[in-house]
């Protein structure tokens, strides 16, 4: 709320300097008409009127939570996460259906693409962010990338308020996670900020029917348990912030530094458990540097920001080793590592970043945004073992750019508010690369540019409830490793084109409040009509490439509500349908795809969450409140539903797994205890690939904040 | 589509004993008692393969996975001795840890009868009596192969060896070669294996294409066995081609007989200058026969032999690659995007390139006659094919469109059109 205050104090003094007059100084109105907000700060404003299709996550309710960001994120209606173990472990984000690279990261406005591995959602403590905005469809023009289904920007705290919150988490799996968050602002003057955290999990628990019972020979006679041992992860990051903020010349004017880095063993690749590892892992190292600029002059503002960067993942497997799950190992051939050839291959990409965004308020009902953006990625690797791994001896250079206009309406009346956008993409990149087996080097230039567009609408249709209409054709520009390949196992593709997609959402919110109820239901139903997705062909020996082979369509319906009695007791659920298709006429293979018309394999489809919640005040003002949360995920299978016996076929079994947690807080907040127990049934559950997700756990949190 | 197919069930033995009166007709044939088992490869993103058992793959059936079948994710590689089929589940990725299964079939459908556990990949198999015999390869690595020995009966694995054809390793990624087998044969108390030499860097090229080679080791073998000899002969290729456990086949006159292919697009690189031929090894010899050369190309206006497997008599079923002005989208490379086909690396493994010619050649005559009514067609390596009662092999012929069962004669060399198959292809049918 703090931040929406400072927001309006920031759009009142736009206002005063407009021409506008006075009288609408104080009108609730004028901040909502110039909301079209700039990047380094909440859009939660201009959302809130806008027809855009979004959850903001306000993460107050969860600091004295020991989840993180995307434990939180799961819990949202139309949202899956699917891991491939505990913390530190690869996974999968799906937003109305569309996942992974389709799905755009920000942190206050800047794109966390290539960030490097311990800079994802996993690793934040809720403690660091302020709030999470997730935009399902429509990616608004103040995040400029090229994403196919949607975006998740993630906000820090607002510059013009005093903190420290430092908590610290302990709990099964050896699992610690410490974060501090502190800022010292004088509103007028300046602000410094220091963020930081450190993750460790051993990430050891047991994995039921994991190690094969064999006889001297080989032949199974059944399965037992076993502990994961070689699973460890470690993170770390500090940034530090501070600049100039509410001068005439300057909105802001700052600095950030970040620096970060994690080690991650792996105990298997994410798609199987049979290949166990006891060595393999990876390391990141990222640093990053920005400067960030607003300024409002009469009506303009004008926000730009410029981030370089360097990222260094390291991919260790150099053991010489087979392991089995109970620890053991047999020594191998000294040309192997674990997972294939013995590699040490580093990967170095230098990133740099560069935004300008400007926006005019036309009139009190009319407002322009043009923006434009540019993403460059330099990759350069070595691997100091496999000298075939030698692609990246010369820098590879890819260039994306978006240029972004906006128009926003919202008459005095609001009853309907409406924006047009159209979109620019361009994609260059220059890359030498090497046809397989032959070795042949050649250079190869990519060219692509493509225009996307859409709208939002928001209409009010009473005072309690509002329907939400957003279309966008978008797209995704290809990827380093798809267009430039990848050392000798993927060649490069020049030719690959952008998927896209035709991404609708329309919903409708209804708010009923009286004297002891709070309540807010909503109904979302999304629609997407995505081609030329990419899939890789291992189609020479060992190599392969990236070609534009799947369509899909998607019809999706999501519901969700919640509730508040008398202050005391809260219930949230949600439930998401997503019916995805293939529509694909040819598969990889250049063969007719007989699966057109088939729901996509693999993934989830019908999904929930439910919660509940009391909380009660002792007669000193301490609190004590406690939750119960269940999630429920239908069974899917991993290959084609309609195909085999369905008694025998790979399938992800229903997933139903309740957590508990109490909180206690005294002193009005300032010092804090919790206690969260996950799975509190021990359910054996599984994800993608059917990998098994940990049992029952728990965790203790400590809280300061002031 | 269902009541067409009629898997295994209860009723299978009546169905059986049906196929059985109505075995005049050729293509209403039914294969082992409980009918034909095969893997049904399906199309699409994440595609698996579905084991299934059929009483009739005649042309007014179709096949198909839906509803049915035993799922087998990843890449599978079959082979059948006797009752039993083997399954090596090889995930390329991660081939460290393999593992597979055996099954056979019942009134009541595919049974399951054992699982086990393999190191690295399996993809070379043979048989000698009622023993499988399968070795493990790499494609980087100098280690000991092992041959792992498996009961027919019970499908239960009974002996690992280790054993090494050669290593010629510096240390050095790429300058050495690890060899590929292509076949297990068991002559006597002699095990014939030929092989690809592929480069050690994993880059799957082949520096020495211009010999044929077989290593020789006494049978059973010993622990850390090594060969008796390499034999080479230097107007060939390399013997087999990847994907296959035929490369060398042994005959009912105690004949061995092996083919190279040599070409690009048949996963040679550099291309052998020899050209594709079939070589002999004659009973009781352990050394190529310098008098016998069946020379494909002259024999079949500049074709190219790809696979084969032997199918008695003297005979063998075999695939020719045929020169054709077909060009493949190649992608990589802008200004030669469309490469030639001949040209492009492991080509003919593609489901795109339609050149592929089914020839059964008599071996001892040196006659290679077409199987008229098979058109072009597309096809990666058949691990194995089993003859039936009739004399007649079940092949998966996949052309442009779509894919279909063929019921070839061996005596006439001529074929029926069978059922339409609703997949990508069927790797191999096995009368169980």
């Amino acid at each position: 709320m703090k931040q929406a205050h400072f927001w309006a104090i920031c759009c009142i003094s736009l206002t005063s300097l407009s021409s506008q007059g006075e009288e609408s100084d104080y009108k609730l109105e004028t901040i909502e008409v110039t909301a079209t907000t700039a990047n380094s700060a909440s859009n939660e404003d201009y959302i809130k009127d806008s027809g855009l299709s979004v959850n903001v996550i306000d993460t107050s309710e969860f600091l004295n939570s020991a989840k993180d960001i995307n434990q939180i994120l799961n819990s949202t209606a139309g949202i899956i996460i699917r891991n491939s173990g505990g913390l530190g472990s690869q996974f999968k984000l799906a937003l109305n259906g569309l996942s992974d690279k389709q799905i755009r990261y920000f942190m206050d406005g800047v794109p966390m693409e290539n960030f490097g591995s311990a800079l994802t959602l996993d690793n934040y403590l809720v403690n660091l962010i302020e709030s999470v905005e997730v935009y399902k469809g429509v990616v608004p023009t103040y995040l400029s990338a090229d994403a196919l289904g949607g975006a998740i920007n993630i906000v820090t705290p607002a510059y013009d308020k005093e903190f420290a919150d430092i908590s610290y988490t302990y709990g099964s799996f050896n699992t610690h996670r410490f974060a501090f968050n502190g800022q010292l602002s004088d509103s007028q003057k300046y602000y410094a900020r220091i963020s930081t955290f450190l993750n460790h999990s051993d990430n050891d628990y047991e994995m039921k029917n994991a190690q094969k019972v064999t006889d001297q020979f080989g032949n199974i006679n059944g399965t037992t348990s076993a502990k994961r041992f070689h699973d460890e992860y470690s993170s770390r990051m500090v940034s530090l912030q501070g600049g100039i903020i509410n001068q005439p010349w300057a909105e802001e004017l700052s600095i950030k530094v970040t620096k970060a880095d994690n080690k991650n063993n792996l105990q298997h690749p994410f798609n199987s458990i049979d290949a166990v590892l006891g060595k393999y892992h990876t390391r990141n190292d990222t640093r990053l540097a920005s400067i960030n600029y607003r300024v409002n002059i009469n009506r303009f503002k004008i926000s730009t920001y410029f981030l370089d960067g360097e990222i260094t993942e390291l991919f260790n497997d150099t053991a010489s080793r087979n392991y089995s799950w109970d620890g053991s190992y047999d020594p191998i051939d000294s040309n192997l590592g674990e997972l294939g050839e013995k590699s040490k291959l580093e990967l170095t990409d230098k990133i740099s970043r560069a935004n300008i965004r400007t926006e005019y308020q036309v009139s009190k009902n009319h407002a322009l945004a043009l923006s434009y953006s540019q993403n460059t990625v330099r990759r350069q690797g070595d691997d100091k073992i496999d000298n075939t791994d030698n692609l990246f001896f010369k820098p590879k250079k890819l260039e994306k750019s978006v240029t972004a206009i906006n128009y926003d309406h919202r008459p005095d009346s609001g009853f309907i508010n409406t924006g047009l956008f159209y979109k620019h993409y361009s994609l260059t990149a220059n890359a030498e690369s090497v046809l397989p087996i032959t070795g042949e080097r050649f250079e190869a230039d990519i060219d692509e540019s493509d225009s996307g567009y859409g709208f939002i609408s928001k209409i009010k249709a009473s005072d309690s409830s509002n329907i939400r209409i957003s279309y966008e054709k978008a797209y995704r520009l290809p990827e380093a490793d798809e267009v430039i390949g990848f050392g000798p196992y993927v060649r490069p593709n020049p030719n690959l084109k952008p998927e896209t997609s035709n991404n609708i959402n329309i919903g409708v919110d209804y708010n009923y409040s009286s004297d002891n109820l709070n309540a807010v239901a909503e109904v979302n139903t999304f629609f997407r009509n995505a081609e030329n997705f990419t899939r890789y062909k291992a189609d020479q020996g060992t190599s392969g490439i990236y070609e534009n082979v799947v369509d899909v369509s998607i019809k999706g319906i999501e519901l969700s509500g919640s509730a508040i009695f008398d202050n005391h007791y809260t219930l949230q659920a949600n439930a998401t349908y997503q019916d995805m298709i293939n529509e694909s006429d040819y598969d990889q293979n250049g063969q007719k795809d007989l699966n057109k018309g088939s729901r996509i394999p693999n993934e989830p489809y019908l999904f929930a969450n439910f919660k509940a919640g009391l909380n009660f005040h002792t007669k000193n003002y301490n609190e004590i409140s406690a939750f119960w949360t269940a999630n429920y995920v239908h069974e899917y299978y991993l290959h084609w539903e309609n195909l085999g016996n369905k008694s025998d076929k790979a399938s992800i079994e229903t997933q139903l797994t309740h957590d508990l947690e109490f909180r206690y807080s005294m002193s009005y907040g300032t010092y804090n205890i919790s206690l969260s127990a996950n799975n509190i049934f021990d359910q054996t559950v599984y994800d993608n690939y059917r990998i098994q997700k940990p049992g029952r756990s728990y965790y203790l949190k400590f809280r300061y904040s002031y | 589509m269902l009541k067409k197919i009629i898997l295994v069930t209860s009723i299978a033995a009546a169905l059986s004993a049906c196929g059985g009166d109505s075995s005049s007709s050729t293509s209403d044939f039914v294969g082992g008692e409980f009918g034909t088992t095969f893997p049904l490869t399906t199309t699409g993103d994440n595609a698996a393969d579905y084991l299934l058992t059929s009483v009739s793959l005649s042309s007014d059936n179709s096949v198909t996975a839906t509803g049915a079948g035993i799922e087998h994710s990843g890449w599978n590689y079959y082979y059948s001795v006797r009752n039993t089929l083997f399954v090596f589940h090889n995930d390329d990725a991660y081939a460290e840890n393999g593992e597979g299964k055996a099954y056979q079939v019942n009134t009541s459908g595919e049974q399951e009868v054992n699982s086990f556990v393999y190191d690295g990949r399996v993809a070379t198999m043979g048989s000698t009596g009622n023993t499988l015999l399968a070795t493990n390869a790499y494609w980087a690595a100098h280690s000991p192969l092992k041959l792992y020995s498996f009961n027919s009966e019970t499908g239960a694995k009974q002996a690992t060896v280790e054993y090494s054809i050669y290593d010629d390793g510096t240390g050095t990624a790429g300058e050495g070669t690890v060899p590929w087998a292509t076949a297990l044969v068991v002559r006597g108390d002699k095990l014939f294996i030929p092989y690809l030499k592929f480069d050690d860097a994993g880059n799957a090229s082949t520096p020495d294409a211009n010999k044929g080679y077989v290593a020789v080791f006494d049978y059973p073998l010993s622990d850390n066995a090594t060969p008796v000899k390499i034999i080479e002969d230097s107007r060939i290729s390399n013997i087999g081609t990847h994907g296959a456990t035929s490369g060398l086949i042994l005959t009912d006159a105690g004949d061995l007989y092996g083919y190279s292919n040599g070409e690009i697009s048949g996963g040679f690189y550099p291309a052998s200058t020899n050209p594709s031929a079939i070589v002999r090894i004659a009973n009781g010899e352990t050394e190529f026969d310098a008098d016998y050369l069946l020379d494909i190309e002259a024999a079949t206006d500049g074709g190219k032999i790809f696979w084969f497997d032997y199918v008695g008599n003297e005979k063998a079923l075999a695939r020719i690659v045929m020169p054709t002005d077909q060009t493949v989208d190649h992608d990589s490379k802008p200004e030669t995007a469309e490469l030639p086909a001949d040209n492009v690396a492991w080509g003919d493994f593609a489901k795109t390139v339609i050149r592929q010619k089914l020839v059964i050649i008599d071996l001892a005559n040196k006659t290679v006659t077409d199987v008229a009514g098979i058109p072009l067609h597309a096809k990666r390596n058949t691990p194995s094919v089993n003859v039936t009662d009739n004399g007649t092999v079940y092949v998966s012929i996949e052309t442009a469109d779509d894919a279909h069962v063929y019921e070839v004669d061996i005596a006439t060399a001529t074929a029926v059109k069978g059922a339409k198959i609703e997949g990508a292809t069927i790797r191999a049918f096995y009368q169980l």
